[in-house]
């Protein structure tokens, strides 16, 4: 079998900055290929409230509705005529825009996309029709099991805090009311990070960001975030055919050793988590764990579906793997694959403009930047199975973990009783 | 007047101007387009074998039989395949579709030659055992309840509009199968399969991203060659004949909280008339692409029936597109709407939208849906992985794969009348399909 020498760490572009002088900040990266350009933005909003959660929510999904001297219906068609993308969403830490656009087109894009965010308008008529189908949607949303069991878990870990809000109710969304969002457009900060990915020197695509020139407002805080581990919930889904386990606890701030425990337990393919439930026990399709960093937190989180009559079994595999990961060193091919894995796949994201951006605006969110993704190269490279041991042993544990499963209680509860004392929702 | 994006179409196009193909003793074709701007490298693979071709009574083989392609080969153990591959810093995965079933790799360059090695090695004596068949038969029945049986909408209208679109086994029955059929398939259904459909003149080997073309050629030759040219396969035609009147169904699904509904119309054979299956494609565009387009601004924003509307040509919208598929395929539409919104109404208002689209289709609506789909396009064409892909589907269906960089500017060149009439020749009430979910609503 021909042998294949490690990959190396990749070779990083020079980023370019500036911060201009109402806080934003703008990062830009040469990249070759297709002559385009990707642009990421993120505006951090904090809800403070549930309604506050629903505002936000339909705030992101109306900022396109119109501006001072544009209608819905001329943006749309602006962005579609120069063959461009423009989408916002937002997640626990507030708004993202997203959107790409031919690189001979973007300066009228980014005045565009200034335009938006310096004067929306949120007009009635627009606000109307998708506050009613935001509603409908978070009734679909919630009927899917997975929405279901992240809810679940966002509130039975998060709690009060503003990352445990999650979807609001549907009746929450329909009072939400223009007025409100106009109100949220006037306190939206000035500090938001710019991401530009494309085929020019990125000193002349940080020049055509002329437009963003929003008055000066300081960012929101997020209040801090206390870990407390709870007993396991069962929310109850009659006729369930799958239990669907979700665990989440804390996790390192950057750590590239806990990166690559992560891998080796349920990160990729080769994982313990896949190999033992998946491919030696055939329990699931879907199983594994990921890092997720946020402002105020950064966590571990294990998922896997199950079919309902495996669900103790499938628990007690996932609680021994934890055991195992957290006492006992890796083997030296898990961590060489693992090691391999993460540079390569590094790589593979970095291929495309697309991937670059939405990397580099993950190292931006977390305050972080290519350097940092250089350093972390390095020491994923030459990390130890002790330095991955010692990244596992206070995280990947039961002790830190809470529990959420969503399925037929009637069913599963006899099954993970015996693991501990169980709460039914 | 819109404005084409031209820079992009030149330089992406570059992206795949070089594309030599070649073909080994035993048939397999190869086709390659190498770019050197990223240290990375992708590899796709396509047989010439999709859920269409399975016998009756064994629905769902196809794609079980993808699984098994990754349960080891004489030489090479179960499981050593995702090591090789991912613990080299790569990944890899497959996908079954109606016509064909594609294996794919993207990894650093310097592990071409393992990748070669691989897929060689299990396209000449891949290991089919009980114990493998028992596991992944598990896998795959746990991958259809999470996608399909335990939630609500589970790939409606995929799953149950083909049924009412057609009337013969191969275009009627899903991908996923049913599971007495796939408790039903046996080790030997497995292995005459693979003897059958699973040969170097049945396959395509595409490689896109950073190779020089030459060492490559010689690579598949050490790799590939020796593999034994055997028989290849006759390909049957699915074709059937067009129903003349309209069909409609309705279907119980216990966890939808809300109605939903579907319109499916046939569509040419892509083979025999590609542009007027673009000109459907730009269609769609027009009626759901955006906030101006047909069916959001009545639906959505006139007469608030629907929560979301979707049109789009093929299996899912985000698959392949036009590109992929073999007659008969089909243009479909889709509406989520509230338990108070009339289902009737909201057919009704569809049709009348579509025949006002084709009479009266406005020039300046149709160049943005095409500079859209252009620039998509070539957003797509970006990814070294999805250029692999796409030209392996060109040369496996179209015999062509310099038809994908000649796809946009087929797109450009479609006028207002053709697409109108294009519209009117194919989406009519007579030959509408229309299926509806009823909703349960547990949960």
């Amino acid at each position: 079998m021909p042998d294949v020498p490690s990959p190396r760490p990749m070779r990083l572009p020079k980023a370019v900055e500036r911060t201009f002088g109402n806080g934003l900040r703008v990062v830009a990266v040469k990249r070759p290929g297709a002559s385009l350009v990707e642009v990421r933005l993120r505006i951090p909003i904090v809800a403070t409230s549930r309604p506050g959660e629903a505002a936000r929510d339909l705030f992101a999904r109306t900022l396109t509705a119109g501006t001072k001297t544009r209608s819905q219906e001329d943006i749309d068609i602006e962005v579609r005529s120069i063959g461009a993308t423009l989408t916002a969403h937002t997640n626990e830490d507030g708004l993202v825009i997203s959107g790409s656009v031919p690189t001979d087109r973007t300066a009228e894009y980014l005045s565009l996309v200034g335009e938006i965010v310096g004067t929306a308008a949120f007009p009635d008529a627009p606000v109307r029709v998708e506050r009613n189908r935001f509603a409908e949607e978070v009734v679909l949303a919630r009927s899917q099991p997975e929405v279901v069991a992240g809810e679940a878990l966002r509130r039975r870990v998060f709690g009060r805090h503003p990352y445990g809000f999650g979807l609001p109710a549907a009746s929450t969304v329909r009072r939400v009311t223009p007025g409100v969002l106009r109100e949220t457009h006037e306190t939206l900060t000035s500090h938001g990070m710019l991401t530009m990915v494309g085929d020019l020197a990125p000193g002349r695509l940080i020049d055509l960001v002329s437009s963003f020139r929003t008055r000066r407002r300081m960012p929101p805080g997020v209040p801090p975030v206390e870990w407390r581990r709870k007993p396991l919930l069962v929310v109850h889904r009659p006729g369930a055919q799958q239990t669907n386990i979700r665990m989440v606890g804390p996790a390192p701030r950057a750590d590239a050793a806990f990166s690559l425990a992560n891998l080796a337990f349920g990160g990729y393919f080769l994982s313990r988590l896949v190999t033992n439930l998946r491919e030696e026990k055939g329990f699931t399709y879907n199983v594994s764990s990921r890092i997720r960093h946020l402002r105020a937190v950064s966590s571990i989180s294990i998922s896997a579906d199950v079919r309902s009559e495996v669900t103790g079994l499938a628990y007690a595999e996932i609680l021994s793997e934890l055991e195992r990961i957290s006492t006992i060193e890796v083997e030296p091919d898990e961590l060489d694959h693992a090691r391999r894995y993460s540079l390569g796949v590094l790589s593979i994201q970095a291929q495309t403009k697309a991937g670059f951006a939405d990397l580099l605006d993950s190292l931006l969110a977390r305050g972080l930047d290519l350097a940092y993704l250089a350093g972390f190269q390095k020491e994923v490279a030459s990390a130890t199975k002790e330095d991955v041991l010692t990244a596992a042993a206070p995280f990947l544990t039961s002790r830190k973990l809470t529990t959420v499963m969503v399925g037929d209680a009637d069913r599963i509860v006899p099954m993970v009783e015996p693991f501990g004392s169980v709460v039914i929702r | 007047m819109v404005a084409h994006p031209d820079s992009v179409l030149q330089s992406a196009s570059n992206l795949c101007h070089m594309i030599e193909r070649a073909r080994l003793d035993n048939g397999l074709r190869v086709v390659m387009a190498p770019d050197k701007t990223s240290p990375v490298v992708a590899l796709s693979i396509l047989y010439d074998v999709g859920f269409r071709s399975e016998p009756e009574g064994r629905s769902g083989f196809a794609h079980l039989f993808e699984h098994m392609m990754f349960q080891g080969s004489t030489r090479v153990p179960k499981g050593e395949f995702d090591r090789r591959i991912l613990g080299n810093g790569g990944v890899v995965n497959g996908m079954t579709t109606p016509d064909y079933t594609v294996y794919f790799e993207v990894m650093p360059a310097t592990a071409l030659d393992m990748a070669l090695f691989l897929e060689a090695d299990r396209m000449r004596s891949l290991l089919l055992d009980q114990e493998n068949l028992d596991n992944q038969r598990a896998v795959v029945q746990e991958e259809i309840r999470l996608n399909v049986l335990n939630r609500p909408y589970g790939k409606f209208p995929w799953i149950s509009l083909p049924a009412l679109m057609f009337d013969t086994y191969p275009n009627t029955h899903d991908g996923y199968g049913s599971f007495e059929d796939l408790d039903a398939a046996h080790l030997d259904d497995v292995r005459r399969f693979f003897r059958r459909f699973y040969t170097p003149g049945n396959a395509v080997l595409a490689i896109c991203g950073d190779f020089d073309p030459k060492s490559a050629v010689a690579l598949i030759e050490k790799h590939f060659g020796p593999i034994p040219g055997g028989r290849t396969p006759r390909r049957s035609s699915f074709a059937e004949p067009i129903f003349s009147a309209p069909r409609r169904r309705d279907t119980d699904d216990p966890f939808a909280p809300a109605p939903a509904l579907a319109l499916g119309f046939r569509v040419p054979d892509p083979l025999q008339d590609f542009e007027s299956v673009l000109a459907l494609d730009v269609f769609a565009g027009v009626l759901a692409d955006g906030v101006t387009s047909r069916l959001e601004q009545r639906l959505v924003h006139r007469d608030h029936l629907v929560t979301s509307v979707d049109a789009w040509i093929g299996e899912m919208p985000g698959w392949g597109g036009p590109l992929e598929m073999r007659d008969p395929t089909r243009f479909q539409i889709s509406a989520f709407y509230p338990r108070l919104a009339d289902g009737g109404r909201i057919v009704e208002a569809i049709s009348e939208e579509i025949a006002t689209a084709v009479r009266s289709l406005r020039e300046e609506e149709i160049g943005p849906v095409v500079a859209r789909m252009v620039a998509t396009h070539h957003r797509t064409m970006d990814n070294v992985l999805s250029r692999a892909m796409s030209v392996g589907v060109a040369e496996l269906i179209h015999d062509d794969p310099e038809l994908v960089t000649r796809v946009p500017g087929m797109y450009q060149q479609l006028t207002r009348e053709t697409v109108a009439e294009v519209a009117g020749t194919w989406l009519r009430p007579e030959s509408r399909a229309e299926l509806r979910v009823v909703p349960g609503g547990a949960l």
